[in-house]
């Protein structure tokens, strides 16, 4: 198990140094001068100068690409061209509400997500799965930003009991935090659920059959313990890294429910900062969600290895 | 494939979509970009079946003239992105010296939530139709390239690949005559589904005005201009987005109807199903 | 103690209705070793599951007979009436060792969870009597394997854990699905002999379900001989090895390897395969595949008739006719 997790550790490296070419190439597949881009075609050459200088753009390619890795891996992304702070220390005051969001929606999903499948494994040979299957397909059909309207409409104007907009840290009040962000995560979940119960439903469908779930019937335990503890328990493995999938879904959606329903977070920002033409927090973002993104991904690549003993005593 | 009486449905009804938008301008019974100021945010009534939108735009009109730009870039991208995708694929499962630099490539493509990456270009290249085409081939190709490869290495292992291969069968024949027709059900599945996500993710970057000019209709256009008038006319938020939700639905529909189609395994499940039906009907 | 009246199955699949068991009748004393052997697809494990109602519902289908456990009609069982039947009277043990345990749960659990799912008591008695248990089934220290994960025992080991599982409430009748098929031959026989020790510690009425008659010929003392979802012969291991006048029996007799053959002896195989339980039945099922079939034969459906004591035989032949026709057929070779 040592050996493989330290396989995967170096095996993040090239993909890390992919990650960083692409962000990278974000300000130069731009079409024409990026300074042009950023300041505006009627801007004063000495400006352009200025600006050039400030991103190394008068420096050939290569050398700018490992300027800037190497200020990357000292922490130092760049200032923002819109307010000038450092992107690194911006985008860090912008990780709360999103990291919010995102666990208050993935603790939603899992919530309502597992009991559903578990249910609808019980129920196999009833209408419940067809109806199960439309309703999850259903689910992943509708956009975020549309439902998210429709919310708003729904419980926010009609019956307005809780916000639209806003965010309060969860260190200043933990009831306004979560009375803030309950919208905003309902929206994000839905798409989830839809995703997870159905993964977990055709994951514990191929163990129901499995002769071990005979062996254990053989022995007259309780079809619904049969359910909830031996066949979850194998389907949950393959299940695990389906929350990788969840956490991109999650990312994604929260720039357009962050932008939505103004909850300062890095998706916000990003938005923003795109609108802006800043590109240094462009960037920055990017860099910041990939790298999340590929973290969570790597820590359950690492879980799975645990969870399954016929690897984790490999 | 077309066994199924659900594909055949959704196929059907993905068809007269498409010919409906492609002949509207023949048979709408108003003009989808006539503006009129008196009849501003109009409810649906018996002559604006969607009622009107803030410039007094008929929103049927709109929603219909709309599809075409949506189903045209879903299916551009869906193509393209099989294209690509399957050739990636291929080309890594086969040769396991490539493998290596085009799956850390894929790898490194695969570490941005799709979304992310079709706006950091987008944001890059700058929105019109062609860099949101460019933007979310680059975004979903990675995941079918993923497929195919796993497809691929799992059938380079059995014996009639080792045959041709020992009787001298050129690599392209090989790679197109006997594994492909092989692999082809995960990738129509998935094709299917990127087409779905594809039309998703259109209308998620209209939406957030990085997308399409907002001069054309798009279904996320429409919803970017309805979402300040949503408390007062919520017509106007309502039926672009179900156009969304119908469309992008009967893609699902179909993608998950052919994977059970063409799956043997999924298809035992399906016919227990059916099974179930008669055993009660045989009951009652 | 078991008794099995006239039953018959039938299983609804995506190709149809498939006729598994036909009209089978037999009686199992307590204690006693009855071997069940066909081919595969002669309904043998489907008679076999019927018997505690293991086979997937609702698309199996009990349409006629009777399965009587201890005087009650385990067809006729509440649901959860045959969840308290199984394990506790009835047991089970499967084909496949490698795939009947459960992967992600440790040995020790997964025989305590069976222990404590017939018998009220703590954890820690339960793992008392697990460690008692592995013991009896002939696994060495115990208490360290029961920490230890499906993966890390062999096929062999596994089998024993899953009779080990078997025993825990001491049931009254251990049916035994093909236990040594997915063995290693020198591990068959440490199974057989096991499930015999087990038999005389633990005194259970035992069916041991084969397609092996090796299997079964130092172990029961009846056997039953499945074609098609019927039986086709019944009587003693004696009757069965020296005595069959079926040709069914006779043919796979012929298809054992044997000590005793000569080099020039070649084993025999039986042409064909077994009937599609799928279609109409007319005649004989062994027809098309009899070395002694006649025309009546493609007409007659035989029903079982007592040819010696306990000793019966679905066929038209009479002994004699038998015995000529095997003398007929041997002279030619």
């Amino acid at each position: 198990m040592l050996k493989y997790t330290v396989n995967r550790l170096l095996s993040t490296i090239p993909v890390m140094i992919i990650v960083s070419i692409i962000v990278f190439m974000i300000v130069h597949l731009t079409p024409g001068n990026p300074a042009y881009l950023i300041l505006g075609e009627d801007s004063s050459e000495e400006s352009i100068a200025q600006l050039e200088k400030q991103l190394g753009l008068d420096q050939p390619i290569v050398v700018q690409f490992f300027d800037w890795f190497k200020n990357v891996i000292t922490g130092d992304l760049g200032q923002s061209i819109y307010s000038s702070e450092p992107v690194l220390q911006i985008i860090l005051d912008r990780l709360g509400p999103t990291f919010s969001l995102m666990m208050l929606s993935m603790t939603l999903a899992l919530a309502i997500a597992i009991p559903a499948a578990i249910f609808v494994v019980w129920k196999r040979n009833t209408i419940v799965d067809p109806l199960f299957i439309f309703t999850s397909l259903l689910g992943v059909s509708i956009p975020e930003f549309w439902f998210a309207m429709l919310l708003v409409l729904g419980v926010a104007v009609a019956i307005p009991i809780f916000p639209v907009a806003g965010y309060v840290p969860i260190v200043e009040s933990v009831n306004l935090w979560f009375y803030h962000l309950i919208l905003p995560a309902i929206v994000l979940a839905t798409v989830e659920i839809g995703l997870i119960a159905r993964m977990l439903r055709d994951s514990m469908l191929d163990n129901v059959h499995q002769d071990y779930t005979k062996t254990v019937r053989a022995q007259g335990i309780k079809e619904s313990m049969i359910l909830m503890k031996y066949v979850f328990a194998n389907a949950l493995i393959p299940t695990t890294t389906v929350v990788g999938t969840m956490v991109a879904g999650l990312l994604g959606g929260a720039i357009i429910v962050e932008t939505m329903f103004t909850i300062p977070g890095i998706g916000q920002l990003l938005i923003d900062s795109i609108h802006r033409r800043d590109y240094p927090v462009i960037q920055g973002v990017v860099l910041i969600i990939a790298g999340i993104y590929f973290l969570i991904n790597l820590l359950i690549d690492l879980l799975y290895t645990f969870l399954d003993p016929r690897i984790r005593y490999d | 494939m077309f066994k199924k009486k659900r594909n055949v449905v959704s196929i059907s009804v993905l068809c007269m979509i498409t010919i409906a938008t492609l002949t509207a301008s023949f048979w709408l019974p108003h003009s989808p970009s006539y503006i009129d100021p008196d009849f501003r945010l109009l409810e649906p009534s018996a002559t604006y079946w969607f009622g009107t939108d803030d410039f007094g735009r008929d929103i049927f009109a709109r929603t219909v003239v709309a599809a075409k730009v949506s189903l045209f870039v879903g299916i551009v991208v869906a193509v393209a992105s099989t294209l690509l995708g399957t050739l990636i694929g291929l080309l890594s499962g086969y040769y396991r010296k490539a493998d290596f630099l085009m799956m850390r490539v894929i790898d490194g493509m695969l570490a941005f939530p799709s979304l992310l990456l079709a706006l950091a270009l987008v944001a890059a290249l700058g929105g019109s139709i062609v860099n949101i085409i460019v933007a979310l081939t680059f975004a979903f190709s990675p995941v079918m390239a993923r497929i195919v490869r796993s497809a691929v290495l799992q059938i380079n292992n059995v014996q009639y690949i080792d045959a041709a291969k020992i009787t001298g069968t050129s690599d392209i024949i090989i790679l197109f005559r006997y594994i492909l027709p092989n692999i082809i059900t995960p990738i129509i599945v998935q094709g299917t589904f990127i087409f779905a996500k594809a039309i998703l993710a259109e209308a998620a970057l209209s939406f957030l005005g990085v997308g399409v000019d907002p001069t054309i209709p798009t279904w996320g256009n429409m919803l970017q201009e309805a979402q300040i008038y949503i408390s007062i006319a919520p017509w106007f938020s309502i039926f672009p987005g179900l156009a969304i939700v119908f469309t992008v639905f009967l893609l699902n529909i179909l993608g998950d109807g052919l994977r059970d189609a063409l799956d043997p395994h999924a298809k035992k499940v399906k016919s227990r199903k059916s099974l179930l039906k008669k055993l009660k009907l045989a009951k009652s | 103690m078991l008794e099995v009246k006239g039953l018959k199955v039938r299983i609804h699949s995506d190709k149809g209705v498939v006729k598994a068991v036909n009209g089978v009748s037999f009686t199992i004393k307590a204690g006693q070793t009855v071997g069940i052997v066909g081919e595969s697809g002669s309904g043998k494990s489907v008679l076999a599951q019927s018997l505690m109602r293991l086979n997937p519902e609702p698309t199996t289908v009990y349409t006629e007979g009777e399965i009587l456990f201890q005087d009650r009609n385990i067809l006729a069982l509440t649901d959860k009436e045959v969840r308290q039947l199984r394990g506790s009277d009835i047991a089970m043990i499967f084909q496949d060792p490698m795939s009947s345990l459960n992967p992600v749960f440790k040995i020790g659990d997964q025989l305590i969870d069976a222990i404590r799912a017939k018998q009220k008591m703590s954890r820690k008695t339960a793992k008392q009597k697990a460690t008692e248990l592995l013991k009896d089934v002939g696994i060495s220290d115990p208490d360290r394997r029961m920490g230890e994960y499906p993966h890390q025992f062999s096929g062999g080991m596994r089998q024993r854990v899953l009779i080990a599982m078997a025993l825990a409430s001491k049931p009254k009748l251990l049916i035994a699905d093909e236990p040594t098929t997915a063995l290693d031959v020198t591990i068959q026989a440490q199974i057989l002999q096991l499930l015999k020790n087990i038999q005389n510690k633990y005194g259970m009425a035992i069916i041991i379900i084969t397609h092996d008659l090796g299997v079964v010929a130092n172990m029961a003392d009846n056997i039953l001989v499945m074609y098609s979802g019927r039986i086709v012969e019944e009587g003693s291991t004696e009757d069965i090895f020296y005595r069959t006048t079926m040709p069914y029996t006779w043919s796979l007799l012929r298809a054992l390897p044997r000590l005793d053959a000569n080099d020039q002896e070649q084993l025999v195989t039986i042409k064909g395969n077994p009937p599609n339980l799928l279609g109409e039945m007319k005649g004989c099922s062994f027809y098309q595949r009899c070395p002694f079939a006649t025309e009546q034969c493609a007409l007659s459906d035989p029903v079982l008739r007592e040819i010696g004591k306990d000793h019966r035989v679905a066929c038209i032949l009479s002994e004699s006719e038998f015995i000529d026709q095997v003398n007929q057929l041997q002279s030619i070779q």
